[in-house]
């Protein structure tokens, strides 16, 4: 995976972290951001 | 996840974000005019949760995530100040939490090479390939090793 690739991974998976009413993102919504980074298949399958 | 926990998580990053480290339970405990016990149970049920990971000690805050407590190989300069990441992943993400702007340094884990990040207005410039070991699907059987 790129350097550019996990930047843009990261910046989505935490965007929110550091608020106070953060609520973890469900399993779908997980999978399509890894999706939106192209990360697809068994290994990034979180079911 | 009660309001109180809220506090105590929101409390946490604000330790992070302001000085680079964990509040202990008794710096919480002042700035919530909470006690030690409640915040103690308040970080162990966030600990359950994955909202936070403790030190196995179960009293004090070794992730939150993208931050480090503890000393990493993965340092974030921003600004002059700096944090610990616990991964390339999250070294990255705390980049861009503070407005995609700043370096990285950290080592090969398969060379001990130097590696450097840095990162201008959310564009990445350094060259590497990361590699993920553990399937998604179980990066929390054994979070400090993912």
């Amino acid at each position: 995976m790129s350097p550019q690739a996990l930047y843009d991974l990261g910046r989505d998976w935490y965007r929110t972290r550091m608020e106070r009413g953060w609520r973890r993102a469900g399993v779908e919504q997980t999978q399509q951001m890894f999706r939106r980074c192209g990360l697809d298949g068994p290994f990034w399958s979180l079911t | 996840m009660t309001e109180f926990e809220r506090d105590v998580r929101a409390a946490v990053y604000h330790g992070f974000r302001e000085k680079g480290w964990s509040p202990s339970v008794a710096e919480l405990a002042a700035m919530l005019g909470a006690s030690d016990a409640e915040v103690g149970a308040a970080l162990r049920r966030l600990g359950e949760e994955h909202a936070l990971v403790l030190q196995p000690d179960g009293e004090s805050v070794r992730m939150a995530h993208p931050f480090s407590a503890v000393p990493t190989d993965t340092l974030v300069t921003i600004g002059g100040r700096q944090w610990f990441g616990n991964c390339v992943w999250d070294g990255l993400a705390i980049v861009s939490l503070f407005g995609g702007t700043g370096r990285l340094d950290m080592h090969s884990p398969a060379t001990g090479a130097s590696i450097v990040f840095d990162v201008t207005n959310g564009v990445v410039n350094g060259d590497g390939v990361a590699h993920f070991l553990v399937p998604a699907a179980r990066f929390w059987d054994d979070i400090a090793f993912t």
